[in-house]
């Protein structure tokens, strides 16, 4: 059995297979919570870009679409709500975590 | 041909590793390429030499052939190996090393024109009775003629791109709502990876299992073939696990696919490795599904079962020597024993296989009788997202199915990747449930069954990571940059 904490993160080789857990997470299954914030989840390149500010986005909207490790991947407005502003740009890249759009 | 002296590794990774590996076993000289990114990856380690290619995207870099191709003439290079991915199914490429005199180590542009694009090999497949699908070729901006030939073919239908392969570039359409947003983001993917935005729509066959063929041929026009494979474990159309050879499959179907695979080898002069795929439904029907003019990601499963090496193979036969040369017992060669691969991917099969990169604090691989591991990475490697998420392919062998499945299990246990999330505890229940253990898998078992598969923590190994924060913390504190020596924290 094997351990490390490295960025904030703690790993453990256990009976063959691997967890890990954020250090403020006290239980957890390798992952970070979901969230309803439109938020990169990985870091990526945006491609396309739907959102306006300004706009009313209906939940299932279509929001930014973004390349990571060469596949593509599409988000959708979580909720119904006004655009205050987009946070990012066509071919702009993302950190896991950084944030599409503002809401009003 | 003469023999070769010196080759450029056109690739990355765990296949740029393998490629190298062939070539000095042959007492050839390698020379790497890297992104700014891979600047101190393995592959340029283990070549005898290595060269920059300024950049980060894989277009910037290992696409790049205005930048690749004057680098090989200056650096005196006799030979390039494309591998797989990037410029190995590109015909303009091989062409443009041919005209330079320098060897591609592969099928001729000829070929990979023929093959490797879908659209001109489904045409040739009538000429050699080789059955398959309804299809169609899209084109983008007649609307209505796409939306009537989907229509004709019938959905649920795939639409994927013509020099596509690997599962990139390609997507199920269920009805026609989703058809025209689907080729856009299909065209988009295809331009962004293969630089060809030419699409194709095909009948989508359900359920049906991924068998293909692994062809061989030298260049004057003799073609053999090496077996089966089973790669029906796929998640979003890529391949997980492959084994050789297929499982649950009569003799008498074998014998027809590797007939109609080497006839069609035969029938363009096909030289070097190449696999043609088929999708086989419930009652061994099978359609041809394209032909991949190049090496294949799970070539080591043949490798095992076969007794070969294909790359080193390759190698001879673009110096001319003939099957028989190489293969001087072919006619007694058979399969033995069984061989399952896993790929492993820097991915997080909870949601929805989204990519996982990190800098890769500690990185433990299995070795063992029987076990082969195929792999770029090492500890204090970095994943970014500008490339493939597969890191590493560990492949069992034994002398039956049951125990090679036991082997890659075992490997698996053993294979300790901390820093990023990896599918490996995920490739370990996969291959434990008793559909794989009788192989019932189709290509659509793991979208069934393991969508929502989560890697629960158990109780223990919670209680053990929190006994350990202080000490940990420490080391924490110690490093700032991200990287921590593993050797203090280990137990």
């Amino acid at each position: 059995m094997k351990t490390l904490i490295a960025n904030g993160k703690k790993w453990i080789h256990f009976d063959g297979k691997i967890y890990s857990i954020t250090s403020q997470k006290k239980k957890g299954s390798g992952t970070e919570a979901e969230t309803t914030d439109l938020v990169a989840p990985f870091s990526c390149k945006v491609t396309k870009l739907f959102a306006k500010p300004g706009q009313s986005l209906k939940k299932g909207d279509p929001v930014v679409t973004v390349e990571s490790m060469k596949m593509e991947y599409s988000y959708e407005s979580p909720k119904d709500g006004e655009v205050a502003k987009v946070l990012v740009q066509i071919g702009q890249i993302l950190q896991a975590g950084d944030e599409f759009i503002q809401w009003k | 041909m003469a023999k070769l002296s010196k080759v450029l590794i056109l690739n990355r990774g765990e296949i740029a590793c393998r490629l190298i590996q062939a070539c000095q076993e042959l007492g050839l000289k390698t020379v790497a390429l890297y992104s700014d990114q891979d600047k101190n990856a393995r592959h340029t380690e283990l070549a005898d030499e290595s060269i920059a290619l300024e950049g980060t995207s894989a277009l910037e870099t290992y696409l790049n052939l205005s930048k690749i191709i004057p680098l090989a003439k200056k650096i005196g290079c006799d030979a390039v190996h494309p591998g797989y991915g990037f410029l190995s199914e590109r015909a303009e490429a091989a062409e443009i090393f041919a005209k330079e005199k320098i060897k591609w180590i592969g099928p001729s542009a000829n070929s990979i024109r023929m093959l490797g694009d879908k659209l001109e090999a489904k045409k040739l497949l009538d000429k050699y009775k080789i059955p398959t699908a309804p299809w169609a070729e899209v084109a983008l901006n007649k609307k209505e003629e796409l939306t009537k030939s989907a229509k004709a073919i019938g959905y649920p239908i795939l639409v994927k791109a013509a020099s596509g392969g690997g599962g990139k570039g390609m997507r199920l359409i269920q009805s026609e709502d989703d058809l025209l947003d689907s080729v856009a983001a299909v065209a988009r993917e295809a331009k962004a990876s293969f630089g060809d935005g030419t699409l194709l729509l095909e009948k989508f066959i359900d359920k049906p299992r991924h068998i293909e063929i692994q062809i061989f041929g030298d260049e004057k026009g003799n073609v053999t073939h090496f077996g089966d494979r089973e790669c029906s474990m796929q998640r979003r159309h890529q391949k997980v696990i492959e084994e050789a050879p297929a499982p649950r499959l009569s003799e008498k179907t074998k014998q027809k696919m590797a007939d109609a695979a080497v006839s069609l080898g035969k029938g363009i002069g096909y030289a070097s490795a190449g696999t043609v795929e088929f999708l086989v439904d419930e009652n061994e029907n099978f359609y041809f599904l394209e032909v991949n003019s190049r090496l294949q990601v799970e070539h080591s499963v043949t490798e095992s079962v076969w007794g070969i090496d294909l790359v080193k193979s390759q190698i001879l036969v673009a110096e001319g020597k003939l099957l028989k040369e190489i293969f001087p017992d072919l006619e007694h060669k058979s399969v033995r024993g069984h061989a399952i691969q896993a790929r492993i991917y820097a991915e997080n099969p909870e949601m929805s296989y989204a990519p996982s990169p990190g800098l890769l604090s500690y990185v433990e691989f299995p070795y063992g009788v029987g076990v082969r591991v195929d792999t770029g990475i090492k500890t204090g490697s970095e994943i970014g997202t500008n490339f493939d998420a597969m890191i590493a392919k560990i492949t069992a062998s034994d002398s039956d199915r049951d125990s090679a499945t036991q082997k890659l299990l075992w490997a698996l246990r053993n294979t300790i990747v901390f820093g990023c999330i990896t599918n490996i505890n995920f490739l370990q229940d996969i291959i434990s449930t008793k559909e794989f253990s009788e192989s019932k898998v189709d290509v659509k078992f793991l979208e069934r069954n393991f969508n929502k598969w989560k890697n629960e923590i158990p109780e223990g190994a919670l209680k053990i990571l929190e006994k350990t924060n202080s000490a940990s913390t420490q080391i924490q504190q110690s490093n700032s940059s991200a990287f921590a020596s593993p050797w203090d924290s280990i137990l």
